[in-house]
């Protein structure tokens, strides 16, 4: 461990030793889990059982978890039951998690599995993939974890839906959503700003969902 | 059924094989009927806010089940595994004669604090909680690791006291009988009643210690006031959270507001707190002062962490203490007043949190037994 950070150090603020280094507290306590800790570290805090670090990193991801829930379950208790399991199966089953991507991400694919299992129970599927779109869609988060097979269906459809959409929005959706760029990208490829970007992004999630029944009829039948 | 029918469905533009799909989906059961009924109330809407706070209650409630306690429970006898192979490197970093026996006896070794506590009740019958020992009554239950008093247990006339009592090494956790949240820190004693009486003020004293209290309103009381009472001073409470610190060995009492209001008694003295200060009432010459508090640096204890902000080295080595139940001999009287700056989990070895200080250079560590001498 690099310890040559802990001593006497009257100017430096309060921090952290986390695998080796050193992590200031921000002034605000929101604020610490999401600028401070890397996705390892804080899996590694809650392998050792850290309540403080897990407390943080369920404050700052409940919200939009439980937003995602809610885009395929449209209920906001259901919803935060099934984020509340995936938070409690994340602190029991810490040691056995094999994480690939981040943290957060596979909190998002946990919660996506535990949803689609929940439509299965009550036979609903979704092979048109609608129910992915819509969520990709109103997530800020970007989301990694769908197969080749999904991502495919997932673009196909929202090629579709996007049409109706003025010139300007469309190119944004697809940039963001089709080929991934960030919104600093966009902003700086389209010579706009990020705001502009989550703005356009924005209505074009309204507009899409209102005019969802009416581009329902040019979803591809599966 | 796939979803894009339901979404059809509300835009009247299934077909009729795909309507006579939908209807006997929907007739099957009353949960596809709830479904479907509630992507048609919220599909164009935006959901509400979401409670953070009532999320982490939730979930912070099933975590403290045995199942994560086991975990917890794994973790420390790990760890005090790799303490007994790797205590004996530190012991002879001060070139001890290699015969002298680093670790004698089974009660010598350093060990990482737990959950336990000692409960006495109104006839004075001691019960020991510990991981692994459950004990219930009419009023109470405990799985050992914590203890939750059920309310409105009866005869209301004559009301019982319980204490419990933390020894150095131990934390607990408590529920009181009105659903007030305590979190008790090593060596720390409260007593306080079985049942709170309707209309009188809830009263429960910090007799030494530290104990983070989340006070449950008065509104949901009668409008009764809750009051902890420490060593002479009186906090009086509407409901709120805040941490009491007053070990036996400090000379002062410090309380410390993280929300809420409360009212700080001393005698005929009453300071009001804001969230975020901090009273020092002197034990002695019964001063009152109030300052701004870095309150996570304060409670970080009962989140499981040893926070230290410019904190000489002399109390740093106490908190120590008495999380690991060891004692101290500062042999270099200087080294006290050292000040670092520092986070660390509780639930690790103290070699580990010595030999990172030690790294600095600024002092040494030894180990006899269970006492640690500082140079």
């Amino acid at each position: 461990m690099d310890v040559s950070q802990f001593g006497i150090c009257h100017q430096r603020g309060i921090g952290k030793i986390i695998s080796g280094a050193w992590v200031e507290y921000p002034k605000s306590k929101q604020a610490f889990s999401k600028t401070n800790l890397d996705s390892n570290s804080v899996i590694q805090e809650i392998r050792n059982q850290n309540r403080f670090v897990y407390k943080k990193f369920f404050e700052d991801c409940y919200p939009e978890l439980v937003q995602y829930a809610n885009s395929y379950l449209f209920d906001q208790n259901w919803s935060e039951d099934i984020v509340q399991e995936v938070f409690i199966h994340l602190w029991e089953k810490a040691n056995d998690l094999d994480i690939k991507t981040s943290l957060k991400g596979y909190l998002y694919a946990m919660v996506r599995n535990r949803c689609l299992n929940f439509l299965k129970s009550i036979k609903i599927t979704d092979d048109a993939k609608v129910l992915d779109m819509q969520s990709m869609l109103s997530s800020d988060y970007d989301l990694e974890f769908f197969s080749n097979d999904d991502l495919k269906i997932i673009h196909h459809q929202l090629l579709k839906v996007v049409e109706a959409l003025p010139d300007k929005m469309q190119q944004i959706v697809k940039m963001r959503f089709i080929e991934n760029y960030k919104y600093a990208e966009i902003a700086e490829e389209l010579g706009i700003t990020v705001n502009t970007v989550k703005t356009q992004l924005k209505r074009a999630r309204q507009k899409i969902t209102q005019q969802m029944a009416i581009v329902l009829a040019l979803l591809a039948t599966q | 059924m796939e979803f894009k029918f339901i979404l059809k469905k509300l835009n009247n533009t299934l077909t009729a094989e795909e309507e006579q799909i939908f209807n006997d989906w929907i007739a099957e059961s009353e949960v596809h009927k709830s479904y479907f009924e509630k992507v048609q109330a919220n599909y164009m809407e935006t959901p509400d806010i979401v409670d953070i706070r009532k999320g982490w209650e939730s979930i912070n409630a099933k975590i403290k089940s045995p199942k994560g306690v086991n975990n917890l429970w794994k973790y420390a006898a790990a760890a005090a595994v790799l303490a007994l192979l790797t205590l004996p490197f530190v012991l002879n970093r001060e070139e001890q004669p290699i015969e002298t026996p680093t670790i004698t006896n089974v009660d010598e070794v350093i060990e990482i604090g737990t959950d336990k506590a000692t409960l006495t009740l109104e006839d004075g019958t001691k019960v020991p909680l510990e991981k692994g020992k459950s004990y219930t009554t009419q009023s109470l239950t405990s799985n050992g690791q914590q203890l939750v008093y059920t309310a409105n247990s009866g005869d209301k006339k004559e009301i019982q006291q319980n204490t419990l009592t933390i020894p150095r090494g131990g934390q607990f956790y408590l529920v009181l009988a009105d659903g007030t949240k305590v979190w008790l820190n090593s060596d720390t004693e409260l007593r306080y009643p079985v049942v709170f009486g309707p209309d009188a003020p809830r009263k429960v004293e910090l007799v030494y210690g530290e104990a983070y209290f989340e006070v449950s309103p008065s509104t949901e009381h009668n409008g009764t006031h809750f009051l902890v009472a420490t060593q002479g001073q009186e906090v009086d409470v509407l409901g709120t959270e805040f941490n009491i610190k007053a070990f036996n060995e400090d000379t002062y009492i410090e309380t410390t507001l993280v929300n809420g209001k409360v009212a700080i008694k001393d005698g005929a003295n009453t300071q009001n707190l804001t969230p975020g200060l901090q009273s020092r009432l002197d034990k002695g010459t019964r001063k009152m002062s109030i300052a701004e508090a870095d309150v996570n640096n304060v409670i970080s204890w009962k989140d499981g962490l040893f926070s230290f902000k410019n904190l000489p080295l002399t109390e740093i080595m106490k908190v120590l203490s008495r999380w690991y139940d060891v004692d101290i001999e500062m042999i270099d009287e200087t080294k006290g007043q050292i000040t670092f700056n520092g986070v660390f989990n509780r639930n690790q070895e103290l070699e580990n949190i010595l030999s990172i200080i030690e790294n600095t250079n600024e002092a040494k560590f030894t180990a006899k037994g269970k006492t640690i001498m500082v140079e």
